[in-house]
């Protein structure tokens, strides 16, 4: 049986990969498949099923997600949003695996003092909740900041975990008869870790970052949901969020989150709208994570 | 002895960390030049400290309120997450190959993937629009209020916070029990005779359980990472809503005492697991004292 058609067989690399790939054809592409563009605000009153409608509008043929509030559509809206936001995620999951993966490396590599250091930096930043750290980092930078800050600002929450993961794989490989032998025989230990190590950590890293993509969209919804999100800088004062307030004019996921919370009683697509685009892309990330660890796993060969 | 005094030894280095990096993040400015940055929050944050006591003594009220309230909802939370979780993890667990089981897993899959917030959106709709409606009774406040404090508000935000302690717990639960089922001693009690309820009760849950802790502790810091969301949209004036509103509106020494109280109750969470985990699993006793 070849790789390729063990890896059909694998419903969730299937549809994980179906999933992502779709996003990012229409990341790329979004003017192939947006029905309208997202800035062009139709009539402000519709008729739907018989009744005339103010914006914004519920779902219907014309604006099959519905419309916001100066009557433009959501669904375009969403499409467009989706380079902004899944560069964001992406980029964020890099920076998260960089800096885990460097100090899990670190760890299991070199041990000693460093590697005992790192391990109780991670244990100290996995007692944090990401959400708030990512609040406090985010508030702190101030408005203004530019796109390499955000991330890197929420690039350092989450990546204890895979701190500890990785410091046990490398160690676990270091254990391995065939690196004893390499030491034996005298090869350098800088060669050691590129030519042994490294390439068999890959397994692990790949659907890592697959996986933290997934979860850089979720504190993205989550941010966003809060009123915190990159794109517009937004001042949020809690009063006014109890209220309705029309959505703000960003066309990233977060951004079109944000003021919602009340909104979802009269209209709920204004929330559900991007709500579901990001639980469809963190189940994507998710399937493809699934799909490739199992696929990658030596063992299920 | 000489374990236990260097387990103690571990745990205090932990809070003080835990402490002094938390504490430090409520002080951070990054929108400033860099050494006028360093000047501020050294000399702020070196006021916090020498002033500790006299932050306390104006805050502490607030604080301990708040945290009051936070804790009830944890606990509510974690509660559910372990009388639902743990029974749908053991369905989905031992009867991996029906359609019960493997609904049980999607549905537990689906609730780690799905965000907080659409959860409790899902459940303000349902409380509003219907509850409160047929029931005439006021579940959800949708105006923050810090002087009525009714037992029937938790009801709201403790299902939307158990949502994912819920699935997380059910889905190591039911891997787990997989886990422990492929083991060879299950085999042999099957073959003894023994009934599948006994086997469960037995053998399976003793050695599934220190799994399902861990799982327990994991998924507190999932509903304190969820905590701002969930007050947020319930209005519930907990250490998640304060600490928002604290931060937007820079007040560093309160926004400090709030997120030193959820590190130091992760940290304090996690040491209690782990001794929990000792007295219940007499191999990592075992581990623990050859170590």
């Amino acid at each position: 049986m070849t790789r390729l058609s063990r890896w059909i067989r694998q419903p969730a690399l299937v549809a994980g990969t179906v999933i992502v790939l779709g996003l990012v054809l229409i990341a790329l592409f979004p003017g192939v498949f947006a029905p309208r563009d997202p800035e062009a605000k139709g009539r402000f009153l519709l008729e739907i099923g018989g009744q005339v409608y103010a914006a914004p509008f519920p779902p219907n043929v014309l604006y099959p997600l519905g419309s916001d509030s100066e009557a433009r559509d959501l669904l375009s809206r969403l499409m467009y949003g989706t380079r902004r936001t899944l560069g964001i995620a992406v980029s964020i999951a890099v920076v998260r695996v960089a800096l885990g993966a460097g100090l899990g490396v670190l760890a299991g590599w070199v041990g000693g003092a460093a590697g005992g250091w790192a391990l109780t930096l991670s244990a100290v930043s996995a007692t944090f909740p990401s959400l708030l750290f990512a609040w406090v980092i985010i508030l702190a930078i101030g408005p203004g900041a530019g796109f390499g800050v955000f991330i890197v600002a929420l690039g350092l929450t989450g990546w204890a975990h895979w701190t500890q993961l990785l410091a046990i794989a490398v160690r676990r490989i270091r254990a391995l008869p065939y690196m004893v032998a390499a030491e034996a025989v005298g090869v350098p230990p800088r060669t050691q870790l590129l030519r042994h190590v490294l390439p068999n950590l890959l397994p692990l890293i790949i659907p890592t970052l697959a996986q933290e993509v997934a979860a850089a969209m979720l504190i993205l919804a989550e941010l966003g949901f809060l009123g915190v999100f990159y794109g517009e800088r937004v001042v949020i004062n809690f009063t006014e969020l109890l209220q309705q307030r029309a959505t703000p004019n960003t066309l990233e996921w977060g951004g079109l989150l944000a003021g919602t919370r009340l909104e979802v009683f009269r209209w709920y697509w204004l929330p559900l709208a991007p709500a579901g685009a990001f639980f469809i892309a963190i189940l994507g990330f998710n399937l493809l994570a699934t799909g490739l660890r199992d696929a990658l796993d030596p063992a299920t060969r | 002895m000489r374990s236990g005094l260097r387990f103690a030894r571990d745990v205090l280095l932990r809070l003080v960390l835990v402490f002094l990096a938390v504490s430090l993040c409520a002080f951070l400015t990054l929108d400033r030049p860099v050494l006028r940055q360093l000047y501020e929050a050294t000399t702020h944050f070196g006021d916090y400290l020498t002033h500790l006591g006299r932050a306390w003594g104006m805050l502490g009220p607030t604080v301990t309120a708040a945290y009051a309230r936070s804790m009830v909802l944890l606990v509510s939370a974690t509660a559910l997450g372990l009388l639902l979780g743990v029974p749908a993890g053991l369905v989905a667990g031992v009867r991996s190959s029906t359609w019960l089981g493997r609904l049980v897993a999607a549905v537990s899959n689906l609730g780690i993937l799905t965000p907080s917030f659409l959860w409790g959106l899902a459940v303000m709709v349902f409380f509003v629009r219907y509850l409160n409606r047929y029931t005439g009774v006021q579940w959800i406040l949708l105006r923050p209020s810090e002087e009525l404090f009714d037992p029937r508000t938790i009801l709201a935000p403790a299902l939307t916070l158990a949502a994912r302690p819920v699935a997380y717990i059910a889905h190591t639960t039911a891997a787990a029990i997989r886990d422990e089922l492929a083991q060879d001693y299950i085999r042999t009690a099957h073959s003894k005779g023994l009934s599948r309820w006994r086997v469960l009760r037995g053998h399976l849950w003793p050695n599934a359980i220190v799994t399902v802790l861990a799982a327990a502790n994991a998924s507190l810091l999932f509903a304190l990472s969820s905590l701002p969301v969930v007050e947020f949209i319930f209005s519930w004036p907990g250490v998640g809503l304060q600490l928002l509103t604290a931060i937007l509106r820079t007040d560093a020494p309160l926004s400090a005492l709030l997120l030193v109280s959820i590190g130091l109750t992760f940290v304090l969470t996690s040491v209690a697991v782990d001794l929990l985990a000792q007295r219940l699993d007499p191999r990592l006793r075992a581990e623990e004292g050859m170590g």
